[in-house]
């Protein structure tokens, strides 16, 4: 008998989405089964204590744990629950996934980045490898992702600009706090190359969705006008209008069964009220964030696969990947600024969109050697009211403050100050501690061992991270900001995910091969984070979105040969 | 924990020990094994008549309707802890269902650990020492490890209070957003998306296969 459905798909973030999208469109019978809830635009607003105080986007901690293992002090491998730390690694548990809550900074990643062991040459203690595919062939779906997704932005020359097929992006830069333009002057002083940031945010309306309305809130909430390219809005709601797509909400998929002969044939999962349900289909595309998409493959073993699914070799869950970098900020005071720039600088929605990637290769002033570095973003503190407001209750010497002082000193920091930050993104090199496994103990609220995360780093990370974070403070210090500090440490910032699934032409180094089907599973693929060997000195999202659209395609070309 | 693209969240303490959140909340419960509730806790009729929500003791109510005062005091300059209801927000955390259980039960614990110590140090209950003598009490418990602790998750709520969304009955009218000129985003939670009504959703599990629905 023939499946109901040709594809199931277990996710809908950015890596499901352009399946969902092209596979709809193309006529195929496609199911998503996603773990969380349905949320619509109109459902979301921009009330912190939702959105951020009672992270209502993502699993209770106490349900939904997952295991992180980090150095301690002594330098030995110390495990905890995420729901004893409060150290939460969701991103996002609904329909669209965590692309409903980012904050939509795009960037592709550069020719260089695909072949990064051939340019750069190996690193001790690192596993260092070239990609499959090259940027040629991944340039044509970037450029798709700008028009389908949507991307606003302006291109400008600079020294790492990557090639592209168009000249520009298809919508307009959206509009920037003056302080865009001192940050240009800055770097300006300092021979530095400032560019314009691309969001994936529509400066401009289309079909079914309004521009950005600057609301202010955009990272860690819903996007009421839909301008932001989510996969729910951008790809999910085009899937519908076709008739062929069928979206489970609530549907947590706990193991995909093989038939013995080296295919799935069911994806296992809990409906909303706990009861195991299963999905038929032809194909199977796994694309639920790096974490639990390992996670899924490890739990899914039987007697075809002892030791998950498609990891005779034991590939499944290793190099994990998240930023390398760090954090940097400065504070533009009122009494350092003429009346009406400060007052420009005070106005809230504008962004800043500015970004160095100038230094996204430098020299080794050791070595005297070329060796990568990486991308300095520059943007202002976050809107978020009371997450401000808590961070000022530590005075000097690390005391509590209260009472009128506290008072005081909130007060002033929200209308004598405004605070410029920067983030610097680096290559996190994939190592063999850093990975992800089955947690022998803990298991969730359905009684399944939860993912154990490794999450170490490599020396080289942090290097990297100083030198760019160093040349992001000189760029404060020109605007002329005071307060300026900055921060590099290996602990992996949680909503940037990759690998554990790498791809590659080896099956016995890779899970999957250059097209993200798994080696060993001629109907698994995967489509999330999870396929990058490294991971670029940007965000990911773009690449994600990219590259799960050349699956798309490699999974149409096959089916319509009935190759399967 | 960095978090990057500006998500807003604060997920640690900045200064704080590294321990784990939960881990530090139990070992400072453990500090204050062997220490009772005091009797007169259950038959003191003396205290100030507070709406206790059905989840706290009357002495506790006071104690933590001094708290807010003294974390956040009417002096003029900007909203008070009375103005922005930092109280019945409070109890509105202790009595929501959704909110971490240890970490309610650890705001209540607080409030004991300061009647314990009022009784150390006055030989008497909280309710019998003049305003001067609490606000002295609380000097000291900030200089303790528990009680700068405990203090600092109760100044988050009164934080809460001061910032959040009218619609929980806090912050009314916003003035505490017009006090530091912040401007909230729009749209603004109503009946239908307010926390926690918007957690029904996850109880949806019907299939999607129209657009209207997203």
């Amino acid at each position: 008998m023939s499946p109901i459905y040709d594809i199931c798909i277990i996710g809908s973030g950015a890596g499901a989405g352009p399946v969902i999208y092209e596979l709809s469109k193309a006529g195929y019978r496609v199911v998503v089964l996603e773990k969380g809830p349905w949320y619509r635009t109109k459902d979301f607003t921009k009330d912190e204590i939702t959105a951020v105080r009672r992270s209502v986007y993502t699993p209770n901690l106490k349900d939904e744990p997952q295991v992180i293992e980090s150095r301690n002090e002594d330098g030995d491998w110390e495990a905890e629950s995420t729901f004893e730390s409060g150290n939460d690694f969701w991103n996002g548990s609904c329909v669209g996934g965590s692309s409903n809550f980012m904050s939509g900074f795009f960037f592709r990643m550069k020719p260089g980045d695909f072949r990064l062991r051939s340019k750069y040459g190996d690193i001790p203690g690192a596993n260092v490898v070239d990609w499959p595919i090259t940027y040629e062939e991944m340039e044509p779906w970037y450029a798709k992702v700008e028009e389908v997704v949507g991307i606003s932005g302006k291109v400008v020359p600079h020294r790492f600009q990557e090639p592209r097929s168009t000249p520009d992006f298809p919508y307009p830069p959206l509009s920037v706090n003056k302080v865009a333009e001192a940050l240009d002057e800055a770097s300006q002083s300092l021979d530095y190359e400032m560019i314009p940031t691309p969001r994936a945010i529509l400066s401009q309306a289309r079909t079914r969705r309004d521009a950005c309305y600057y609301s202010n809130f955009c990272g860690s909430y819903g996007c009421a006008s839909d301008a932001k390219g989510s996969a729910r809005v951008a790809l999910i709601r085009e899937a519908l209008l076709t008739g062929n797509c069928t979206v489970l909400p609530n549907a947590k998929v706990y193991h995909l069964e093989t038939d013995g002969h080296h295919r799935v044939k069911k994806a296992w999962y809990y409906d909303v009220e706990g009861k195991k349900q299963s999905i038929t289909a032809g194909i199977f595309v796994v694309a639920a964030q790096a974490i639990e998409t390992s996670r899924l493959l490890l739990m899914s073993k039987n007697k075809e696969f002892s030791q998950g699914l498609a990891n005779h070799h034991g590939q499944v869950g290793k190099n994990l990947l998240f930023s390398g970098g760090g954090i940097g900020s400065g504070l533009l005071y009122r009494h350092d600024f003429d009346p009406e720039t400060f007052e420009a600088f005070m106005q809230p929605g504008l962004f800043v969109n500015r970004s160095i990637h100038q230094f996204y290769e430098y020299e080794d002033e050791e070595t005297g050697r070329k060796q990568k570095g990486g991308a300095i973003d520059f943007l202002f503190e976050h809107a978020n009211a009371m997450t401000r407001a808590i961070k000022q209750k530590w005075g000097k010497d690390d005391q509590l403050l209260y009472g009128s002082a506290y008072k005081k000193r909130l007060y002033r920091y929200f209308t004598e100050a405004r605070k410029i930050k920067f983030e610097v993104f680096n290559d996190w090199l994939p190592t063999d501690q850093c990975f992800v496994q089955l947690d022998p103990k803990v298991r969730d609220k359905w009684g399944d061992p939860v993912a154990r995360a490794r999450v170490g780093y490599h020396p080289r990370d942090l290097e990297v991270g100083r030198y760019l974070s160093a040349k992001g403070a000189k760029v404060l210090e020109a605007l002329g900001a005071k307060n300026i500090s900055w921060s590099v440490s290996g602990a992996p910032p949680s909503n940037l995910q990759a690998g554990g699934c790498r791809f590659g032409k080896d099956p016995k180094k890779s899970v999957l091969n250059p097209d993200c089907r798994a080696h060993e599973v001629d109907n698994l693929y995967v489509t999330d984070g999870s396929f990058m060997p490294t991971g670029g000195s940007v965000t990911y999202t773009w690449t994600i979105y990219a590259n799960a659209f050349r699956v798309a395609q490699k999974i149409i070309d096959r089916l319509s040969k009935s190759d399967l | 924990m960095p978090l990057y693209n500006d998500t807003g969240n604060q997920q640690s303490t900045p200064g704080r020990p590294s321990l784990g959140r939960r881990r530090f909340v139990r070992q400072l419960v453990l500090l204050s094994i062997g220490s009772q509730i005091p009797w007169w806790t259950a038959c003191d009729t003396a205290v100030k008549t507070l709406n206790t929500g059905g989840v706290l003791t009357a002495s506790q109510a006071e104690i933590a309707d001094f708290v807010f005062d003294w974390l956040l005091p009417d002096d003029s300059h900007g909203p008070s802890a009375r103005e922005i209801n930092a109280y019945p927000f409070f109890l509105w955390v202790l009595q929501d269902p959704h909110y971490d259980p240890e970490q309610q039960t650890y705001y209540k614990q607080g409030l004991d650990w300061v009647e314990e110590t009022c009784v150390e140090d006055y030989n008497g209950p909280f309710h019998t020492i003049n305003i001067r003598q609490r606000q002295t009490l609380l000097d000291k418990i900030r200089d303790t490890n528990w009680g700068e602790s405990w203090l600092a998750s109760m100044l988050t709520v009164t934080i809460e209070a001061l910032l959040g969304d009218p619609i929980y009955g806090c912050n009314p009218n916003g003035a505490s957003w017009e006090w530091l000129g912040h401007q909230p985003g729009q749209p603004r939670p109503d009946e239908h998306t307010r926390y926690p009504i918007i957690l029904n959703r996850k109880m949806e599990g019907h299939p999607i296969t129209k657009i209207d629905q997203l």
